[in-house]
């Protein structure tokens, strides 16, 4: 049990200090820079200074609409990809299974320039379009929701039809409000995935105004001024900090989706 | 009529992802191969060069640093991720609220992006306490982002911290899907912790451990954001990853970046073969 604790404990350590340095002020920083807690008087100067030195709000909104979109797209495609997959009979299913397993494979690496090619062959180089449209592939979530769907019981279908319900209306009066907990798992993974993406990001854009919070944030590490530090460790907070806390609510559907990513039930 | 319409729904409902599958992953696949075959210059256009690219790639000394760099951090996070994490698991494998909150602490870096990460990271070994925590345990003056062995351990536990979560994760699953008889009976039997471990869990779990084992080399060999925060590559080239050379050749000489990327895709291959193979062989032996 002590064990247990002092691991907890450990985790949260690294954490102490970017949130007592960001509540405190420049001057009293640098007398004592290794403080763990803000022991010396709480300021929120930091949070009403570092809106003025970099566009924090451009970047938090861009994150929003950015993984919004790619969240809401990739959830309706995966839904309506995987309903087929598990739910009707028709030659090519296990075909296309497999061939849409293959890109659970496929590492970004591969794709990075040639995607890069692509969008900048069309004009979307430096557009939302741009850091949008390539994230809006996502096998795993087709992989995750067919899994789901095949666990629902095939008598809520049968019902139904007898009722005389056209297979649309079955997908989505019947099976998709039975499929809630599956596709808020594959959301919750979309929205974190596109959220995270640093990568893609920085190479579809070069114009900082199209940042997400994400790639804002490594911009701010190239401020290289002494006087910055409690800046800086402030943006990690803002940055950070709010996601950290959805994690305690949304824990469980992470874990169902690693845990079916892994081959368990 | 009714047969064809039975047909081409199943159809309807996949062609949204099939459209985005094909246009923004198996093509620019195919793609990437096909552009590393070709030298590309805004003055000459494209020119067919075989493996040239390839050779180019492969004789460049930055290049073959960057692969060792990323073998050195592969080993290091896999080797240590995996025992560290089922090492967790097994401990905190008990009810109570304690163990929840405290398993919570160890798991919730995993959400954040990073860059978040990376920004933390840098900050607590420039200007937090990072430096001077060191060097009270080594009992000297250290500076870490200024030595090569230090800032690559240093990548290395802000990976660790980052992503363990992950691991743990799914060996608790795992942990939890073990029937409790199982233990109860070697309990009987006057078998100890070390003992039920490594006859029972061990052995029950390795499925699981080849997955973690795979999905942590894949994801390691692909590092690019904690260099390119943390350290920029540096000091002399030695945590910079061959993703972060992919990137630096990105829009100057596109054959020579598909080259590098291909040649990165198949080492990640060859390595999750030869573990798959090893392990699983392994385990029929025993």
């Amino acid at each position: 049990m002590l064990l247990i604790v002092f691991l907890g404990i450990l985790w949260i350590i690294p954490l102490l200090w970017p949130i007592s340095t960001s509540l405190r002020s420049v001057d009293l920083f640098f007398k004592d820079p290794n403080l763990l807690l803000p022991l010396d008087g709480v300021t929120g100067s930091n949070y009403k200074d570092i809106v003025s030195i970099v566009p924090l709000g451009r970047w938090y909104l861009n994150s929003f609409i950015i993984s919004f979109v790619v969240t809401i797209v990739v959830t309706i495609i995966d839904f309506l990809a995987a309903y087929p997959l598990a739910r009707m009979k028709f030659f090519g299913n296990k075909i296309v299974y497999f061939f849409i397993i293959i890109g659970l494979m496929i590492p970004f690496t591969v794709l990075l320039v040639p995607l890069y090619d692509f969008i900048n062959k069309l004009g979307f180089v430096n557009t939302y379009g741009g850091v949008i449209l390539p994230q809006f592939v996502f096998p795993f979530g087709v992989f995750l929701l067919r899994n789901y769907l095949l666990s629902i019981p095939k008598e809520l279908e049968e019902s139904a039809m007898i009722d005389g319900a056209g297979t649309f209306r079955i997908a989505f009066s019947i099976i998709f409000p039975n499929s809630i907990p599956g596709i808020a798992t594959v959301a919750i993974f979309t929205f974190l995935g596109s959220w995270n993406n640093l990568l893609w990001v920085i190479v579809a854009t070069q114009n900082p105004i199209l940042y997400t919070i994400t790639a804002g944030l490594t911009s701010i590490t190239s401020v290289n001024v002494p006087s910055y530090v409690t800046i800086r460790a402030t943006a990690c907070i803002i940055g950070g900090l709010p996601l950290y806390m959805l994690f305690f609510v949304i824990q469980k559907y992470i874990v169902r989706g690693l845990s079916l990513q892994s081959g368990l039930k | 009529m009714k047969n064809i319409k039975k047909n081409i729904t199943p159809w309807l409902f996949l062609s949204p992802f099939l459209v985005v599958y094909i246009l923004f992953m198996i093509f620019p696949l195919v793609r990437g191969i096909q552009l590393s075959l070709y030298h590309k210059s805004y003055f000459s256009g494209s020119k067919f060069v075989g493996f040239g690219n390839y050779q180019a790639v492969l004789s460049d000394p930055n290049f073959i640093q960057d692969i060792f760099n990323v073998l050195y951090f592969t080993v290091a996070t896999v080797i240590i991720g995996t025992s560290l994490s089922l090492f967790v698991a097994v401990i905190f494998n008990r009810k109570g609220i304690t163990t929840y909150i405290m398993r919570s602490f160890i798991v919730a870096p995993l959400v954040l992006s990073v860059s978040v990460v990376g920004v933390l990271w840098q900050l607590l070994f420039t200007s937090g306490p990072g430096n001077s925590f060191l060097g009270i345990i080594l009992g000297k003056n250290t500076q870490v982002l200024t030595s090569p062995f230090l800032s690559m351990w240093l990548i290395i536990i802000a990976t660790l911290w980052w992503t363990l979560g992950t691991n743990v994760i799914i060996f608790s699953a795992g942990l939890q899907s073990i029937p409790s008889e199982y233990y109860e009976a070697a309990k009987l039997d006057g078998a100890s912790s070390v003992k039920i471990f490594f006859s029972i869990i061990l052995p029950l779990l390795s499925p699981l451990i080849v997955v973690v084992i795979i999905l942590q080399t894949i994801a390691s060999f692909q590092l690019f954001g904690q260099p390119y925060i943390i350290t920029a590559g540096g000091p002399f080239n030695t945590t910079a990853t061959p993703l972060m050379y992919i990137y630096g050749y990105l829009a100057t000489n596109t054959g020579f970046a598909s080259a590098a990327s291909v040649i990165l895709f198949f080492m990640m291959l060859a390595v999750s073969f030869v573990e798959l193979f090893t392990i699983s062989r392994k385990e029929t032996v025993n």
